[in-house]
């Protein structure tokens, strides 16, 4: 268990401590992003194959998909794969052009700028759906 | 130990780099292939619209959305899952325990591929009457 504990409680303490600014926040935010895709990845072909294999279990997850939690879950996973996505380009075309290595810390704020400019909209629309079916709002809004 | 050692480096290099580059190559084909279907069913539709009735008439009676739906579970799913991998590397050094998570890891990416695979391949193309409650 130490070996586990260990790592997790430096990685934990470097990334409140390591003052390795925007750099440090755009690695840190990738992984948590991906690592938080990855979990609803596996939740989401699972319950979607249910299409086939079992469908009022499907039903049942829609249904689940409509509560509060997971409403709230799903404009994080916006947020996640949308930020996820960019950072990645950055990422990838870094690796390309090496040259572009001394751009690094303007590309690293063009990607928070860009994530968020696009998230705004995205943001709005799907606040729209939700308003429509969270629990409670339908019913005071007649 | 030590005998062995150059060559299962070697090894682990060759698949390091392949990793390397699949999840550039991956990641630039996911942002359309996510992007796209996010916006498609998240931001244009919205969970309101789905349904067992919506998947079947709306995506899947299309050949072309179960295709499109395959290439993002197998790239999003390897590309996913080496990232489980490499962060599992990160943080768990105890070298058993390692083993263990890997292999947990590696088995729930077969599952979960082979279900989605299932699911696309044999859904049917109009809903099943379902008993009503």
């Amino acid at each position: 268990m130490q070996n586990v504990v260990k790592p997790f409680v430096s990685t934990v303490r470097g990334a409140l401590t390591y003052r390795g600014r925007e750099g440090q926040l755009a690695w840190f935010g990738h992984r948590l992003a991906g690592l938080g895709t990855l979990l609803f990845f596996i939740i989401h072909v699972i319950d979607t194959s249910w299409v086939f294999f079992w469908p009022e279990g499907y039903m049942h997850a829609i249904a689940l998909y409509k509560t509060p939690a997971f409403l709230i879950g799903e404009l994080m996973l916006g947020l996640a794969v949308l930020y996820h996505g960019l950072n990645g380009l950055r990422i990838t075309l870094m690796d390309w052009r090496p040259s572009l290595w001394k751009y690094q810390r303007q590309m690293t704020w063009g990607t928070f700028g860009l994530t968020a400019l696009i998230y705004a909209p995205v943001f709005v629309i799907m606040m729209g759906h939700i308003l429509q079916i969270w629990p409670g709002i339908e019913i005071a809004a007649r | 130990m030590t005998t062995t050692t150059k060559s299962v480096s070697q090894r682990d290099n060759k698949f390091e780099t392949f990793m390397w580059r699949y999840m550039r190559w991956s990641g630039v084909l996911l942002v359309p292939l996510v992007f796209g279907h996010f916006a498609i069913m998240h931001v244009i539709n919205s969970v309101a619209d789905i349904s067992y009735e919506w998947v079947i008439t709306q995506r899947w009676s299309f050949v072309g959305w179960r295709i499109y739906d395959a290439f993002l579970l197998w790239f999003a799913g390897i590309h996913g899952f080496n990232g489980l991998r490499i962060a599992i590397n990160d943080y768990v050094h105890g070298e058993s325990l390692n083993r263990v998570l890997n292999i947990l890891a590696v088995v729930l990416m077969v599952i979960v591929l082979f279900v989605g695979t299932a699911a696309l391949v044999l859904a049917p193309t109009t809903p099943v009457t379902l008993p009503t409650g």
